[in-house]
């Protein structure tokens, strides 16, 4: 974990390791751009739905089942189901906000991803004082949304002329994997990654992606259990 | 594709969405949770990583790779050794891509 002198300072070093994945976010953004331009959706309704989902994995989701014609009610539950995380994300962030004012806390909740959250968390659980933490979230917060955003407008306007033979998609678990990997710092969180890994990949098959939540939930029990079992222990 | 049908999808989604990630914020203190709940949210950034790697490695777009032939498998291996020795995001993306494409070129899948 890196030490800041300041709020501000925290700001930065959360903005710059944002930048530092942003070979992981701009693709996926462009390429949802791309797609939702080549179904004939205008500008408006892809910043509208790109800002108002704010979740790529679900609006990738809910652009391919548009494109089949899928009911609304499927394609609305589909992208909720993908979603659920940040349910728990919410929970787990929720004793460490409480004093920032809601003003200032719904939207920064609103904007809340994969990465500011699983960025941002492992400050506030090491006990690194409030304000400080809170620097760090807001500025990886702020910065996804701009890359994010960028990222979209960039596919929507350039279109398909960016090649996928860069097979660009291997950037979004890399991304990931660079989060996780630092994260694993006892035997219970280990083993709590192996089973919601290897549960997901046993329920690929199910519909609306419900693997991924079942694998989750399996994770985080199967990670109280080794806890129980007195895995808390270093790795 | 209506209008009424993607603009309904937006506004029940982004609704969806904000309801989800403000909501257990905005109730904490006005609820209790059981104990092995709060216990059980140290292992959330662990588990819905994990989930979220594993099927985009071993099986993405749906469809198994086969494990020795599946190059993303191996450039996913050594970045995560990577991000183990030096907690570096740009040094793990840098190396896994690079092998990444490397294999790629030697042929794998």
């Amino acid at each position: 974990m890196k030490h800041y002198h300041s709020q501000q300072d925290a700001f930065w070093g959360g903005v710059k390791a944002i930048i530092a994945m942003s070979p992981g976010i701009v693709p996926f953004g462009a390429i949802i751009g791309v797609t939702a331009k080549n179904m004939d959706m205008n500008l408006l309704e892809i910043l509208a739905m790109s800002m108002g989902y704010y979740a790529g994995a679900a609006q990738v989701a809910s652009l391919q089942l548009m494109a089949e014609g899928a009911l609304l009610v499927v394609v609305c539950m589909t992208a909720i189901l993908i979603c659920l995380r940040f349910g728990l994300y919410s929970a787990a962030l929720a004793p460490h906000i409480q004093d920032i004012p809601r003003i200032k806390r719904l939207p920064l909740l609103y904007a809340l991803t994969d990465q500011s959250f699983n960025l941002s968390i492992v400050n506030y659980q090491s006990g690194m004082a409030p304000a400080i933490a809170h620097g760090y979230f807001i500025g990886t917060s702020v910065a996804v949304w701009l890359v994010w955003l960028f990222a979209i407008l960039l596919g929507a306007t350039l279109g398909a002329a960016i090649p996928d033979t860069w097979s660009l998609a291997f950037f979004i678990p890399l991304m990931f994997i660079s989060i996780l990997i630092p994260m694993l710092r006892d035997r219970a969180l280990v083993v709590a990654a192996l089973v919601a890994g290897i549960v997901t990949l046993m329920g690929l098959g199910l519909p609306f992606n419900l693997g991924l939540v079942l694998g989750a939930f399996c994770g985080i029990f199967a990670g109280l259990l080794t806890e129980h079992f007195g895995g808390k222990a270093d790795v | 594709m209506s209008d009424s049908y993607l603009w309904g999808i937006i506004v029940v989604v982004t609704l969806a969405n904000f309801f989800m990630r403000t909501v257990f914020v905005e109730a904490y203190g006005k609820i209790k949770y059981p104990l092995l709940v709060e216990r059980g949210l140290r292992y959330v950034p662990a588990a819905v990583l994990a989930a979220i790697i594993a099927p985009a490695v071993l099986a993405p777009s749906g469809q198994w790779v086969p494990l020795l032939d599946n190059a993303m498998l191996w450039a996913a291996m050594v970045s995560g050794l990577v991000a183990w020795y030096f907690s570096s995001i740009f040094r793990t993306l840098l190396v896994g891509i690079l092998l990444y494409w490397a294999l790629l070129w030697l042929g794998m899948s």
